[in-house]
């Protein structure tokens, strides 16, 4: 693996990512552990596009019966009705409650999705020989993590619903299946974006203006 | 120093693609499962859908959620709304022939207010399994709620009245008071403008009910102003309210055979009905008379030997057809229709039926002849009696298109008729001069008599007004007292009633006397000669 001029790891130099101490090729030679707190030290994430694809697959597969499983159960006089994440979702609008039904749509639906596809578009990216863009992948990836702080938004939703809403028989609200396999999809993502080695995507070359202007040539 | 390059074969795939394919198993598997234990799907038909909402509407049984409809649309013919339902998994045992499906929903009809738990918690439709084969999966939904749970042992019974009352759906079944089921349907038949009703009976009371049983309407009061008197009967508060049915066996009738289900049996008015027509076997037979049967209506009595052996069931020449009905002669016949109960005068059944046939089919050949006899001599009221008349084995019991003919005879005023003409004729056939010739004479002799005997009184007379006569009873007077003098001279304390008892004493004296004499004799005969020792007396002595 060759590595752009003028990085650290282009001489071989590496960094533990826990107490950032350097180590140099020699002494990682001597051992892959870090020599102040022991923990192991590698130039990359090892198997990083690896596990990030794993999880991400985990976390699609999860999300299928997080949407049709029902998220939680409304039991209003009597009546039980148990909604999937888009019955709730209709149901609030119609009720009304448009700012509520934005909100989960966007954190359940939206942000997951975002997330699934923007990470798969950045392995894409690192995998691929071609030389990328790194501003628009820097882009991408900031968006990522600003948009993963937000997926707990629907869980936290129905898990307050579920507290405050417990009138019995007039008015009460359970959780359903979906919960889980929601908050599982959730996790996942969270541990894909997180096997994400960033400096994988600026080990790319870059994406020359010359390159492009070519691309646009041939076209 | 030697540089020892640590080199780590590292594998191409990392291990953490268990992590998805774990997810990937488990999902497979849940899918899997779910399919699995998906119960069948079947079609209810209904004729609204009300109530019913595809996804949401549940199909319960005894409050137990079996399942829920998926989808609810109208059939081919926009007539009736069907609607599929899935089951949940092992409920193939409860989908048989006879299950019943009906939406539970907030009701007011016949059959009372129910379901009104329902306007809170939705309707549902409500699974109630039957007992017949499995593997049914379309079925009719009913209407309404059946009355009688289907497992419930009992017996159906289908009754018959020609007028409705005052019986509703749900109005109860009695048998001496004690509720034993409940009338479940009610409709009016549209051929015979009959009502019928359906009755369920639970067990075991369904045991009572047999061949001969009779039901009667038992609803509200029933007055009879008879010649007892009035008197007012009512079976229950209950029945005077809704109404209601009673059943019981006639008095003195026999139980019959047990009735199978929805056996159908007639709904009589009041329970005194029940005697008009309390056996079921009979035999018809058509009667044709000579003469006019005014005065016959139909359930007349059929007589035999005057105990009731049948009933007049018709009176109308359609019982004849064209050309039927005339006698040899060429008089017009009238065609009644009776019908022979054996039962009335012994074995109420089929065999009793049979056996009266041969019996009848003897008699008429012993002379039994049927004839119109006059009931009320007020109103004209006729029956038919069944008597013996002069034997005749030509005669039988023929058979005219579908009926039985019995030979028939005049009777009634016919015969009184008959009677009359005989005694004028014996009257004329009587010698009639003779004896008034005879009589004429007699009377001549008795008033010779009568001459005599007034002559003879004459004498008595001329006696008893004689002087002698007269002083007859004077002289009679004086002889009686003359005797009372002597009688009383003849008193205890008269002289000569003492001489005589002095007398009489003395002569008892003497007859002793004569008495020991004959003793002595007796015992010593020779004692008159002889005299007899005597003994000495015992002197007492003083010893020295």
């Amino acid at each position: 693996m060759t590595f752009p001029k003028g990085t650290a790891a282009s001489r071989g130099l590496r960094s533990c990512s826990i107490c950032s101490t350097l180590m140099t090729p020699r002494q990682a030679k001597l051992s892959s552990r870090c020599r102040v707190c022991g923990a192991s030290v590698s130039l990359r994430k090892p198997y990083s596009i690896q596990k990030t694809m794993a999880f991400l697959i985990t976390s699609c597969v999860l999300y299928i019966p997080a949407n049709f499983l029902p998220i939680m159960e409304t039991t209003q006089l009597g009546r039980t009705l148990q909604s999937t994440i888009i019955q709730g979702v209709v149901q609030l609008w119609e009720l009304g409650s448009y700012g509520v039904a934005l909100v989960i749509f966007v954190a359940s639906v939206v942000v997951p999705i975002l997330k699934m596809i923007s990470i798969t578009w950045l392995s894409w990216m690192v995998v691929r020989k071609k030389p990328i863009s790194h501003a628009k992948a820097n882009q991408i990836y900031n968006l990522t993590e600003f948009v993963g702080k937000w997926s707990m938004v629907d869980v936290f939703v129905v898990a307050l619903l579920v507290a405050l809403i417990q009138f019995d028989n007039i008015m009460s609200i359970h959780p359903g299946p979906a919960a889980l396999s929601f908050a599982g999809v959730v996790l996942f993502t969270m541990l894909s974006a997180q096997a994400f080695d960033v400096r994988l995507l600026w080990d790319k070359e870059q994406l020359q203006e010359s390159d492009l202007t070519d691309l646009e040539a041939k076209n | 120093m030697s540089d020892v390059e640590l080199v780590n074969k590292k594998p191409l795939l990392s291990s953490v693609w268990f992590v998805p394919l774990t997810a990937i198993a488990i999902g497979l598997w849940m899918v899997i499962q779910s399919a699995l234990s998906e119960g069948p799907t079947i079609e209810v038909t209904f004729s609204t859908a009300e109530g019913l909402k595809a996804g949401e509407t549940r199909v319960k049984r005894l409050s137990v959620d079996l399942g829920v409809v998926e989808e609810v649309f109208l059939n081919d013919g926009f007539n009736d709304v069907t609607a599929i339902v899935r089951l949940d998994g092992e409920t193939q045992e409860l989908l048989r022939e006879d299950t019943q499906f009906w939406v539970v929903r907030p009701r007011i009809g016949s059959s009372g207010i129910s379901g009104l738990s329902t306007l809170l918690s939705g309707a549902y439709i409500e699974l109630s399994p039957g007992t017949g084969a499995t593997g049914r999966r379309t079925f009719q939904g009913l209407e309404d709620v059946p009355v009688t749970p289907q497992s419930t042992p009992g017996i159906h019974i289908d009754l018959k009245s020609e007028r409705v009352g005052s019986i509703s759906i749900g109005s109860p079944v009695l048998y001496n008071g004690y509720r034993v089921g409940k009338v479940e349907a009610k409709t009016l038949s549209a051929e015979d403008g009959q009502a019928r009703y359906q009755i369920f009976v639970n067990a075991p009371y369904n045991d009572l009910i047999t061949d001969s049983t009779r039901f009667w309407n038992a609803s509200g009061i029933s007055v009879d102003a008879g010649v007892d008197g009035l008197s007012v009967h009512t079976d229950s508060l209950e029945t005077l309210l809704s109404g209601g049915i009673s059943f019981g066996l006639p008095q003195g009738a026999s139980p019959g055979a047990p009735v199978q289900d929805s056996r159908e049996f007639q709904l009589y008015d009041k329970e005194s009905d029940i005697y008009e027509n309390p056996h079921t076997h009979g035999r018809n037979y058509l009667l044709l008379f000579d003469s006019s049967i005014r005065g016959l209506e139909v359930g007349a009595p059929v007589d035999y030997r005057g105990a009731r052996f049948g009933t007049v069931v018709s009176v109308s020449m359609g019982l004849l057809q064209a050309g039927q009905g005339w006698t040899s002669e060429g008089h017009a016949q009238m065609p009644v229709l009776i019908r022979i109960e054996p039962g009335r005068l012994g074995d109420d059944s089929n065999r009793g039926v049979i056996e009266n046939d041969q019996l009848l089919e003897i008699a008429v050949a012993n002379g039994l002849r049927a004839s119109l006899a006059t009931g009320n001599i007020i109103t004209g009221r006729l029956y038919v009696d069944l008597d013996y008349y002069e034997a005749d084995t030509e005669v039988k019991i023929k058979t005219l298109s579908d009926w039985q003919v019995f030979p028939t005879t005049t009777g009634g005023i016919a015969q009184i008729e008959r009677q009359v003409g005989d005694l004028l004729k014996k009257m004329e056939a009587m010698p009639v001069e003779d004896a008034v010739v005879e009589a004429t004479a007699a009377l001549k002799n008795i008033s010779k008599v009568m001459k005599s005997a007034d002559s003879a009184l004459d004498d008595v007379n001329f006696i008893l007004d004689d002087p002698a006569t007269k002083s007859l009873p004077k002289n009679l007077n004086t002889t009686l007292i003359d005797l009372g003098k002597t009688l009383r001279g003849m008193d205890p304390d008269s002289d000569l009633y003492r001489d005589l008892e002095a007398t009489m004493i003395e002569l008892r004296r003497m007859l002793r006397q004569t008495d020991i004499l004959f003793k002595r004799l007796d015992a010593k005969p020779n004692s008159m000669v002889f005299s007899s020792d005597q003994d000495n007396d015992l002197i007492p002595t003083v010893k020295p």
